[in-house]
């Protein structure tokens, strides 16, 4: 995935010269395909998060478009403040790369995982939050976040997340097979589907869907989605305070008739005993069978 | 105001009668309003004057204009006076210093004409300066950026990383004039941290320095134009007094926060007319 975004930054600066690309010391092997072929727009400021963005800032008001690379951590909470005063604030062009959402940096604790990016961001107006899952994804929409008027944070996986295989994806506006929609964020297919496979075990069908931006345009989307539904099941690699499921419990407020929201995720500090991806979502994400009782209470519930 | 206009203005004006026509309107705009960094912003006077009278045309929105820019946001104040005394805005604008619906208020708004960012949170408009002049740099464009930097931001991790940066990258087109007033909101700075001398740390980042008396514009003015390597961004330390002009509020941290009674007020008038 971070050799898929370097590859189409490089070859989309070929005709756009005010594309730069910073790096706050990171991306080892990865930036070099940029570094080599646009040197000259190559810039590595340093272990410096803040002060990249705020020299993204002075650069996309004089014209160019920033790319600010680090891991996800790094790029938007150490850097939040001038997120917020900058780009925000002037209302400009800076695109924020965060590798390495959730727990993607498996092995190396709490200070790598991307469990609270999205709350710090999302509250950010005017700022687009994009979070591709795969190559499908990416290629799909990378130039649709290029071409945003606003700023831009783009939550990339370290490696592409497949989708589940036999799982169709409903889009709205085909009526729904099922009282519960399973809404699934970025990386969270995994996730999304032991919660799936969960909640057919006790006898709940449900409709799958995916969401890949959280922006004022996609909050629209997913109000018209999920009018259709009974119970809104949310499934993101972030803490369930802030993140995606707090977003969709927000836009459900501008329906007349809201469903139900679920919210399932990251329910506990992550500190401690760590291991793999897999293993950490396992210990630190509400259990499946957690989520899938209260759906079960809710729609068994007479109405 | 027309562009031509605001040129004439800058060129017509004798250095420390524009200082000082900065400091009168300072010291009436915060009268009025009852606010006011007023130390900070009297300590900046001629500062501003000397960018007004070196900077291309400082307040316009002209592609080719150098760029200033505020990074001691709570200096607001001295800037609004400078734009007006630059004729940029008419002296009734500054009636409109922090009332409601207002674009003037206590730190800088991009949206006001002769602002280029908002500003506030310090160590930050320096980064906004170094992204500028690499702009201007990666576009082979000739306009210069200037930051003026207060010495509480020395402080701040962020002004430090926006240093080195500048450094590495050779931003000669970059000029920060820090004013080395001594003074930041809780106490004096030798006080309250250490941070060693900047003339030496800044060499170190690869930055041409010169130290200059930060209220003889003259001076200031040499040094913003003077340049012994072409190749390095430049900071000029200008060594200020916090409330200059004023003697009761001279080097008192107190005067960051208090607004003046009709009395100081009129004294403080007084004094800075017969400079």
């Amino acid at each position: 995935m971070r050799n898929q975004l370097i590859e189409a930054l490089t070859a989309e600066a070929e005709g756009d010269q005010r594309i730069v690309l910073l790096t706050a010391d990171l991306g080892y092997g990865v930036v070099d395909t940029f570094a080599k072929r646009h040197p000259d727009r190559f810039i590595n400021v340093g272990v410096a998060e803040q002060a990249m963005i705020s020299v993204a800032t002075g650069l996309a008001k004089t014209g160019m478009i920033p790319y600010c690379y680090s891991i996800a951590t790094f790029a938007s909470l150490r850097a939040l403040e001038f997120i917020r005063n900058g780009p925000v604030a002037h209302g400009l062009p800076v695109r924020i790369i965060g590798v390495g959402p959730g727990f993607d940096y498996e092995n190396d604790g709490i200070t790598h995982y991307a469990i609270d990016d999205l709350a710090a961001l999302r509250s950010q107006p005017g700022l687009s939050i994009w979070a591709p899952a795969d190559e499908l994804d990416f290629a799909k929409e990378f130039i649709v976040a290029h071409n945003a008027p606003g700023p831009v944070y783009l939550r990339i996986p370290r490696r592409p997340v497949t989708p589940v295989p036999g799982v169709s994806c409903v889009t709205g506006g085909i009526g729904s097979r099922n009282k519960v929609l399973l809404l699934s964020f970025g990386d969270a297919r995994i996730e999304a589907n032991e919660v799936r496979q969960s909640m057919l075990r006790a006898g709940v069908e449900s409709d799958y869907a995916e969401s890949f931006w959280i922006s004022s345009q996609s909050r629209q989307e997913i109000a018209g989605l999920m009018s259709d539904y009974d119970v809104c099941v949310t499934v993101e690699t972030h803490y369930e305070a802030g993140g995606f499921g707090s977003w969709v419990l927000e836009t459900a407020q501008m329906l007349t008739s809201p469903p139900r929201i679920v919210i399932h995720g990251v329910s506990s500090l992550p500190v401690g005993p760590l291991g793999s991806r897999s293993w950490l979502a396992r210990t630190y994400m509400t259990d499946p069978a957690t989520t899938t009782q209260r759906v079960v209470t809710i729609t068994n519930r007479p109405s | 105001m027309s562009e031509a206009c605001v040129s004439d203005a800058a060129r017509i004006r004798d250095p420390r009668q524009f200082a000082q026509s900065i400091r009168l309107q300072i010291l009436k705009t915060a009268f009025v309003a009852g606010k006011g960094h007023l130390g900070s912003a009297l300590s900046v006077c001629e500062i501003l004057a000397a960018l007004g009278l070196v900077a291309n045309q400082f307040g316009t929105s002209e592609e080719a204009r150098d760029r200033i820019i505020l990074s001691k946001g709570h200096s607001s104040l001295a800037l609004y006076c400078a734009l007006v005394e630059l004729g940029v805005h008419e002296p009734e604008i500054l009636f409109e210093y922090c009332k409601d619906n207002s674009l003037l208020q206590t730190h800088p708004d991009e949206k006001l004409a002769g602002v280029e960012f908002s500003t506030g949170s310090l160590g930050q408009g320096i980064g906004y300066g170094v992204g500028v002049a690499l702009a201007a740099k990666l576009l082979n464009r000739g306009f210069r950026t200037f930051v003026i930097l207060s010495d509480s931001e020395l402080n701040e991790g962020s002004t430090l990383e926006a240093a080195a940066i500048a450094g590495t990258q050779s931003l000669s087109s970059l000029v920060v004039v820090l004013d080395l007033n001594g003074q930041q909101a809780m106490g004096y700075t030798k006080d309250v941290l250490h941070v060693g001398n900047p003339s030496v740390i800044w060499s170190e980042l690869g930055w041409e320095t010169e130290e200059v008396a930060g209220h003889n514009v003259d001076a200031l003015i040499s040094a913003l134009h003077k340049r012994r390597d072409r190749q390095r961004p430049k900071l000029v330390i200008a060594h200020t007094v916090a409330g200059k002009g004023v003697s009761f509020m001279e080097r008192k941290i107190e005067w960051h926060y208090l607004p003046m009674t009709r009395t100081q007020y009129e004294m403080a008038v007084a004094e800075v007319s017969t400079e």
